[in-house]
C-alpha cells in the first residue's frame, strides 16, 4: 500500500512539472512575427502584406522630362536590375519577391508634386517611393502626402535645407543628397577664395530649393567678408530680363544661379548677353550641371562654373566605374547626364536593405511589412558606404552628413568631360555647416 | 517498426513501451504461473536468481554501448550544427567588407539559406528526404551569388578568399548533417539489447514467482528498468526526429541576427 502512495505521488509530482513546463512555454516573449501580426491586424494601412507571387510596389516621382530625373530613375532600374547580384538587364527578387516600378512624374512644382504622389497612392500597397527630383515638388507638397500615409520618401536629388529642418520635416521623408547648407558654403568659399571676388549677386527661383540655396550662399558670403549686392527672382520657365537688369544695375562681380533648367540656361544666355556683365562670372548650382542644359546654354556656356558632388570621388570608386557605368552605359546608350544616379542608387539600396530588415517573412512566402519599423530601420543606417558616399541617417532625414563639393569650369563639366578636374573642391561636414550657421 | 517508434514524441514513445514490457511481462508470468508449478518453480527459481547477475551485466552492457553510441551521434551532429552556424556567421562577417549592395545580397542569400534549413531541411532530414530540401536550391543560389564575385574585378582576392573558405564550411557541415541523417539505429545490435532485457524480466519473474508475491515490486522495478533503457535508445537513436533531437536554436538565432543586418556594420542595432 505504501509503494502504492510512492507511486501516486510520484505521478502527481510528475503531473505539476509537466503543468509548469506547459505554462511556461505560454509565458515566453512573443516572436518578431507574432508583434509584427498584431500590429498589422490593429490597423490594416499600417502594413503591407506582400502575397506569394506578388510584387513589393516601390514608387518613383521625379522629374523625368529633366536630365535629373531621368538619371535618377535609371539609377533606380539598375539597382532593381542588381538585386539578382548582376547588372543582366533582368530584375531580380527581394525576398523572393519581384519588386514593381510605379513611375510618376513631376515637374518641380508643389502642384505636381502633390498630384504624382496622390496618384502613386492609389496603389494601397505602395511601400515606399523614390522622388522627387526638385526640393519644390517634395516641400509642403509629396512629402506632406505621403508622410500622412506612412510611406516612405527617399529623395536622391533634393537639397532644400527646408525639408530636414527640424520644423518642417516630414516624419517619413528621407534624402541622401547633401543638404544645400554645405553647397552653399563650398560655392562661397569658392567665390571668396578662388575667384577672390567680393561682390555677388543671386538669381533664384521662387522655390524651396533655388531660394533656399540662394540663401544660403548668401548667409555664408557675407559671413566670409563678402557683400550679396543683388538678389532677384525669376520663374522657371519665365523671362529672366527683369532679374539680369537688376544684376546688370548692381554690376556684381560673381553671379550665382540656383536653378534649374529652363531659367539656368536662359538666365546664363542673358547675362552673356548683357554688355554691363561682360566681365561678371556666373556659378550654377548642381541642377544646372547637366548635359542637356549645358548644350541649351550654347555658345554662352563657356566659361561658366558649375558647383556639385565631386566627380572624381565617385570615379575613384572601383564598383562605380568598373561595374555601374558600364552597365549604364550598356543599357541606356549613353554616360549619365547629371551627377544624381549615385544618390539615387543608394536610395534604392538602402530602401531594399531596410525592407529587408523591417519584413517578416509568414509561412508560405508572404511577407509583412510593417511601415513604422521600415522607417525605423532607415534610422539604423550608420556609415553605410554607398556610392555618393558614406550614409547615415538622423531623424530629421538628412542620410549625406558630409560632401565634397567641387566646382568644374565649362566645357570641361564631368557630364560632358567624363575625366574633368575640378577647379576647386572643399568638404563640409553637416555639423560644421550647421552649428556656424 | 523502429522508424515508427523513433518518430513518437517522448509522451507516446516512453508509456507505449513501457505498456509492451508490462504486457509481455504479464505473457510471461500467466505463462510461468500455469505451467512451472511446485518442485519446479523453486529449482527454475533458484537457477534464475543465479544468472540475473550475468543477463543483468549483459543487458547493461549493450544498451550503455548503444545509448552511448547513439548519444555521441546526437552530440557530434550537434556539434556539426554548431560548425556549420560559426561558418554562416563567418561567412556574414566576411561578406560585410564588400560594397554595400554585394554585401546585402550575400546575406540575404544567407539568410534565405539558413531559413530554408530551420522551416524545411529539419522536417525532410527527419522524413528521411533530405534529396527534397528546399535548402538546396537556397544553397545553389549562395553559391553562384559567391561564385560570381571572382568576375568582379573591385572585390579584392582576400575578401574572396575569406568568403569562398567560410562558403566551403557550410557546405560540407551541412553534408556532414545529411550524413547523420541518413544513418539508422543497429538494428541487430538493438534486437540483441531487445532479447537480452526479455531474458532479464524472464528471470526476474521467475526469482519472484519463487518469492512469492510481496516480491513481485522488485521485478516490476526490473521490468520498468528494461522498458526505460530501450525507450532511451529509440529517444536518442534519431538526431532530426522523435523526443531528443539536435537543438536548432543556434540557425533560427543567426537567421534573426542576419535579417536584422547584425552582421552589416553600417547598421545600428538599437
Amino acid at each position: 500500500m505504501s509503494a502504492l502512495r510512492a507511486a501516486m505521488l510520484v505521478l502527481a509530482l510528475v503531473a505539476l512539472g509537466g503543468l509548469a513546463a506547459l505554462l511556461a512555454g505560454c509565458g515566453g516573449d512573443p516572436s518578431a512575427q507574432q508583434v509584427a501580426q498584431a500590429t498589422c491586424a490593429r490597423e490594416t494601412s499600417a502594413c503591407v502584406e506582400v502575397g506569394v507571387g506578388r510584387p513589393i510596389y516601390l514608387g518613383t516621382l521625379l522629374f523625368e522630362e529633366d536630365s535629373a530625373g531621368e538619371d535618377s530613375k535609371r539609377a533606380a532600374e539598375l539597382a532593381i536590375d542588381y538585386l539578382d547580384g548582376s547588372f543582366d538587364g533582368r530584375a531580380g527578387d527581394l525576398l523572393g519577391h519581384p519588386v514593381a516600378l510605379l513611375a510618376e512624374s513631376e515637374d518641380c512644382t508643389p502642384k505636381s508634386g502633390i498630384a504624382g504622389a496622390k496618384r502613386l497612392l492609389l496603389e494601397p500597397d505602395l511601400v515606399a517611393v523614390i522622388g522627387t527630383t526638385c526640393s519644390a515638388a517634395a516641400y509642403d507638397a509629396a512629402a506632406k502626402v505621403l508622410s500622412a500615409k506612412d510611406v516612405l520618401l527617399i529623395s536622391p536629388s533634393n537639397t532644400s535645407p527646408l525639408l530636414t529642418d527640424s520644423k518642417t520635416h516630414e516624419r517619413f521623408y528621407f534624402r541622401t543628397a547633401f543638404n544645400d547648407l554645405i553647397q552653399g558654403a563650398a560655392v562661397a568659399a569658392f567665390v571668396k577664395e578662388k575667384l577672390g571676388a567680393t561682390t555677388a549677386g543671386v538669381i533664384s527661383v521662387p522655390d524651396a530649393y533655388s531660394k533656399t540655396l540662394g540663401d544660403a550662399f548668401a548667409d555664408r558670403f557675407w559671413r566670409d567678408g563678402g557683400r550679396v549686392v543683388a538678389e532677384a527672382s525669376m520663374a522657371l520657365r519665365g523671362s529672366p530680363a527683369r532679374a539680369v537688369a537688376k544684376m546688370a544695375a548692381a554690376r556684381p562681380q560673381v553671379i550665382f544661379l540656383p536653378t534649374f533648367a529652363p531659367a539656368c540656361p536662359a538666365a546664363v544666355k542673358a547675362i552673356r548677353a548683357t554688355p554691363a556683365l561682360a566681365s561678371t562670372r556666373i556659378v550654377v548650382s548642381e541642377a544646372c550641371q547637366a548635359r542637356d542644359a549645358l548644350t541649351a546654354m550654347g555658345a554662352a556656356s563657356d566659361g561658366v562654373y558649375a558647383s556639385g558632388p565631386d566627380a572624381g570621388d565617385l570615379r575613384a570608386d572601383d564598383f562605380y566605374s568598373r561595374s555601374f557605368i558600364p552597365a549604364y552605359r550598356q543599357a541606356y546608350g549613353e554616360s549619365p547626364p547629371s551627377v544624381f544616379h549615385a544618390t539615387a542608387y543608394d536610395a534604392a539600396n538602402l530602401l531594399f536593405g531596410a525592407i529587408r530588415r523591417a519584413s517578416v517573412q509568414l509561412p508560405g512566402g508572404r511577407l509583412l511589412i510593417d511601415r513604422a519599423a521600415l522607417r525605423r530601420s532607415m534610422l539604423d543606417v550608420e556609415g553605410y558606404r554607398g556610392m555618393s558616399g558614406v550614409i547615415t541617417c538622423v531623424p530629421n532625414g538628412d542620410c549625406a552628413q558630409a560632401a565634397r563639393i567641387s566646382v568644374y569650369r565649362a566645357p570641361a563639366w564631368p557630364q560632358v568631360r567624363p575625366g574633368a578636374r575640378p577647379v576647386f573642391s572643399r568638404s563640409f561636414t553637416l555639423a560644421e555647416v550647421a552649428t556656424s550657421g | 517498426m523502429t522508424n515508427y517508434l523513433v518518430s513518437l514524441n517522448e509522451w507516446v514513445m516512453v508509456p507505449l513501451i513501457i505498456v509492451l514490457t508490462l504486457g509481455a511481462s504479464a505473457v510471461m508470468m500467466w505463462t510461468f504461473s500455469r505451467y512451472i508449478r511446485g518442485e519446479h518453480r523453486e529449482k527454475s527459481g533458484a537457477t534464475a536468481a543465479a544468472y540475473m547477475t550475468a543477463l543483468g551485466s549483459l543487458f547493461a552492457i549493450l544498451t550503455g554501448f548503444l545509448i552511448n553510441s547513439e548519444y555521441s551521434t546526437l552530440r557530434d551532429t550537434q556539434r556539426i550544427v554548431g560548425q556549420e552556424v560559426a561558418a554562416a556567421s563567418r561567412l556574414a562577417y566576411a561578406s560585410a567588407s564588400l560594397p554595400a549592395a554585394d554585401a546585402e545580397l550575400l546575406q540575404d542569400a544567407l539568410a534565405a539559406y539558413l531559413d530554408d534549413v530551420q522551416v524545411g531541411e529539419w522536417q525532410a532530414l527527419g522524413r528521411g528526404t533530405a534529396g527534397k530540401s528546399p535548402a538546396i536550391d537556397s544553397l545553389r543560389e549562395l553559391e553562384r551569388r559567391v561564385s560570381r564575385l571572382s568576375d568582379r574585378p573591385y572585390v579584392r582576392s582576400a575578401e574572396q578568399a575569406a568568403i569562398g573558405a567560410a562558403l566551403d564550411g557550410v557546405t560540407s557541415a551541412r553534408r556532414q548533417r545529411v550524413v547523420i541523417a541518413t544513418q539508422s539505429l543497429p538494428i541487430a545490435l538493438f534486437a540483441l539489447s531487445v532479447i537480452a532485457g526479455i531474458a532479464l524480466v524472464a528471470n526476474s519473474l521467475l526469482v519472484s514467482l519463487r518469492a512469492g508475491p510481496r516480491y513481485g515490486w522488485v521485478a516490476l522495478g526490473i521490468v520498468l528498468v528494461v522498458a526505460l533503457d530501450l525507450a532511451a535508445i529509440l529517444a536518442i537513436s534519431a538526431p532530426f526526429r522523435g523526443p531528443f533531437q539536435v537543438d536548432i536554436a543556434p540557425v533560427t538565432e543567426l537567421v534573426a541576427e542576419v535579417r536584422a543586418g547584425q552582421y552589416l556594420d553600417w547598421v545600428t542595432i538599437r
